[in-house]
């Protein structure tokens, strides 16, 4: 069940209605109502990997148990080890064994041998990445005596697998999370309203910006040896406002329906493409996964702490298992080391970088300097994501390559196929300039109209709906972060 | 709780306002490039839908209603049934997939009360969304409000759109004018039907390798056909008119259509199968010219008594 489909038009109301009107007065009864349509949520995918949810559930909550009773180091070690490693390995299977079992067959062969490989089909049950994450993050939080386990079944599967957040995070920690689980909610006017403005941004950035961007966007890099370079580019262009719109719009529909369930989730992104440098990039860029391998990889592979090479490497490391994370492709990791180096600057000359204050903040246009930083940033990241966009390494270096070449007719729009791809540029326009004048906010729109009279704001709303239906993408695409 | 709901309620009811307002205002002002969701060129488009579905509004009781997409305004020629005695009225449409068939026969039925109805099946369309056909109808026909049940069925932003815009301008009284009956290649004659002398020019290029599939909604809304006339005992006959030969040579899985349609227990018939049909008779590769329609249409009438269907009329009448 996608956020943007006719079934979550209807299954969202019935719970909203359900969990405030039915189940109201007991908190075990809106948990148990929340949980189950959790369940159900999950299984509009693919029932059958409910009980892989289900199994990945019970193993952090036991082990989570055990930790916490162990009476010595050492058993806590190895409780930690047995989720750690069984969640890892349900992760490794499903996503990474024909990877490995390809890239190994391709190894031997450069030595001469012609091995018999087997690589099975294997179906990724979507979420897998998030909901794993989710439970280690819980079990190693015990471990360092962060928090104290939950003994509440439901209350523990439903911060796992809250339907919001279930398929594509934001990765939650159970330090924020499962508190808000356990207290009762209360009905706040102002935070559903909040919600329904929020999920109403994300909708227009996922159906009216990603989806248009992606149709180009695929056209182009699936038929990237018929293009010029300046073809490439705005390809290029298209797929980083793709991804953006994809995942940031379903973050904030994620947001949004949180919200009005009175729950507040982490916040995900924060305008990543108006960041000065990369290492800006990343603190607004899947905040929540970037922060999960600051705390659990590299402050424990000793952080910045060890000298400036130790930081160089661990920067490496976690960019890479970071790239690798997204996907069983070379192209991740590569994505994930370009990244690293692009960081470097950032990390080898400590530039205190202004990362939690924005880009001209209380001004209305960036200084000269700042215009030029956001735009070398933004074509850094753009670069790095022909990689995380290509089929195979030698597409993204085919890509790169005709970029340079000096060929005649340059121009997009030159071209039947991409005719179309003016509605884009029509669209991304007034877009940055909403996302620019709402970046002090939480989410772009938060703010805006709020002084006017609501007449006038309710009409700002309905212009937002009548952009969705007017220039909603009719192809249709899954949200690009479900794969992973 | 309370200030919530009833604000949500106020909202939706304002925002359907601005919707429709923004709809027509864009819809009649802006380029077609800046409305991609609400579809132009529908209007009086080749198919001749705004005529047929006019005539239709004014005609009732006919002994055969034929059904479909343009296979069935362009295969079945009234003129031809009415020399052999039976009346019959063609509500064949662009495209038109099960989906809109199922919707267009509830719709008149009762105006036509036929003794026997003909579906031509166009295996391509069955795997359709039924989008095209549903704005083609949407745009042309005579619409009210009981068309959003279609809409609902094909639960498609641009049928939405096109839903509220053509009744709204219907409302406004902006009805498109007078469609021609002659477009330069095709004449529209009476009883929906459209008539063609063109002959394809040989050779065909652009003839490519197609395997049928049978989507579910499709396959449901034969299934809705079905009951829908058995439940008024009306005789049901699904028919698949002749493609050029060459094109029909290139579907892999005809078979498998085939079956499918004879599992439907309605006499089904291929008419691609029973007469080797020479090239000449088609205006191009997927529909009969005049000379193939007089071919086909004799071919029916033939087969019919063996399928009892004409005795059936008969006994009617």
């Amino acid at each position: 069940m996608l956020f943007n489909s006719t079934s979550f038009l209807i299954f969202l109301p019935i719970v909203f209605i359900l969990y405030w009107f039915v189940t109201n007065r007991s908190l075990k009864a809106q948990n148990c109502l929340l949980l189950l349509a959790s369940y159900y949520f999950y299984s509009c995918w693919d029932w059958r990997f409910l009980f892989l949810l289900a199994f990945s559930t019970a193993l952090d909550f036991f082990t989570g148990l055990k930790i916490y009773e162990a009476k010595n180091i050492r058993w806590k070690k190895i409780w930690l080890a047995i989720s750690v490693g069984i969640n890892l390995g349900f992760l490794g299977f499903f996503k990474y064994y024909n990877f490995f079992v390809e890239s190994f067959a391709d190894f031997i062969q450069v030595f001469g041998f012609r091995p018999n490989i087997t690589t099975l089909n294997i179906v990724l049950p979507v979420g897998i990445s998030f909901y794993t994450f989710h439970g280690l993050s819980y079990v190693i939080d015990i471990y360092y005596d962060r928090i104290k386990p939950t003994t509440n079944w439901v209350q523990y599967s439903l911060f796992v697998s809250f339907f919001p957040l279930l398929v594509a995070g934001p990765i939650e920690r159970a330090t924020h999370l499962l508190p808000q689980v356990e207290r009762p909610r209360v009905f706040k006017y102002h935070q559903a309203v909040d919600g329904l403005k929020q999920f109403l941004w994300g909708l227009i950035k996922k159906v009216v910006i990603a989806d248009n961007c992606a149709e180009y966007a695929n056209q182009i890099f699936n038929n990237s040896d018929q293009y010029s370079g300046g073809v490439l580019v705005w390809g290029a262009i298209l797929f980083a406002f793709q991804i953006y719109g994809d995942f940031a719009g379903y973050t904030d529909m994620a947001l949004g329906t949180a919200r009005l369930f009175g729950f507040e989730l982490l916040k995900n992104f924060n305008y990543p493409y108006f960041s000065r440098n990369i290492a800006e990039f990343w603190k607004r860029w899947h905040i929540s996964l970037s922060s999960w391998f600051r705390d659990y990889l590299y402050i424990p592979l000793g952080g910045s702490r060890k000298g400036l090479w130790m930081t160089v490497r661990n920067t490496f490391i976690i960019f890479l298992v970071s790239g690798f994370w997204h996907g069983a492709n070379w192209t991740f990791v590569v994505w994930g080391g370009l990244n690293a180096l692009f960081i470097m600057p950032s990390v080898i000359w400590k530039s205190k970088n202004k990362s939690t204050i924005t880009v001209a903040e209380g001004r209305l246009l960036p200084s000269l300097k700042e215009t030029g930083q956001l735009l070398l940033t933004f074509a850094l990241a753009t670069f790095a994501w022909i990689f995380f966009r290509a089929e195979s390494l030698s597409h993204a270096f085919d890509y790169i390559g005709r970029i340079f070449l000096l060929e005649s007719d340059y121009n997009p729009f030159h071209y039947a196929e991409l005719k179309g791809s003016k509605l884009c540029l029509l669209l991304l326009i007034p877009f940055i300039l909403v996302e620019w004048l709402g970046r002090e906010n939480n989410y772009a729109i938060e703010t805006l109209g709020f002084r006017w009279p609501r007449v006038l704001r309710w009409v700002l709303y309905a212009l937002c709906l009548f952009i969705v239906g007017m220039y909603m993408h009719t192809g249709g695409t899954e949200f690009i972060y479900f794969q992973f | 709780m309370k200030k919530f709901l009833l604000n949500s309620t106020l909202f939706s009811c304002f925002a359907s306002i601005i919707y429709i307002a923004s709809l027509l205002i864009v819809g009649k002002l802006a380029p077609t490039y800046l409305k991609p969701n609400l579809p132009a060129g529908f209007e009086r488009r080749n198919g001749f839908s705004y005529t047929r579905y006019r005539e239709a509004e004014s005609t009732t009781q006919k002994d055969v209603l034929f059904l479909g997409s343009s296979h069935a305004y362009r295969g079945y020629d009234p003129r031809i049934f009415e020399k052999a005695g039976f009346s019959s009225f063609n509500l064949g449409s662009s495209s038109q997939t099960p989906v809109q068939t199922l919707f267009l026969l509830r719709k008149y039925i009762d105006r036509f009360q036929p003794k026997l109805v003909v579906l031509d099946i166009y295996p391509v369309l069955l795997n359709s969304d039924g989008v095209e056909s549903t704005l083609d109808l949407m745009t042309n026909a005579p619409i009210d409000f009981s068309w959003m049940r279609l809409a609902l069925t094909v639960n498609d932003i641009r049928v939405y759109n096109t839903f509220v815009f053509s009744l709204f301008k219907k409302l406004l009284s902006e009805e498109i004018q007078e469609q021609s009956r002659y477009d330069g290649v095709d004449t529209y004659v009476e009883g929906g039907y459209v008539e063609t002398f063109k002959v394809i020019t040989l050779p065909y290029n652009s003839l490519k390798a197609n395997k049928y599939q049978l989507n579910e909604n499709q396959y449901e809304a034969l299934l809705g056909i079905k009951r829908e006339l058995t439940v008024r005992s009306i005789p049901f006959r699904i028919f698949q008119a002749p493609v050029l030969p060459g094109r029909y040579a290139k579907a892999t899985n005809v078979e498998h259509i085939d079956s499918l349609m004879a599992g439907l227990d309605t006499n089904y018939i291929n008419f691609n199968k029973h007469v080797l049909w020479s090239d000449s008779l088609f205006a191009d590769d997927s529909h009969l010219n005049q000379y193939g329609v007089d071919v086909y249409n004799k071919q029916i009438l033939q087969l019919l008594p063996a399928h009892n269907a004409i005795d059936n009329i008969i006994s009617k009448k």
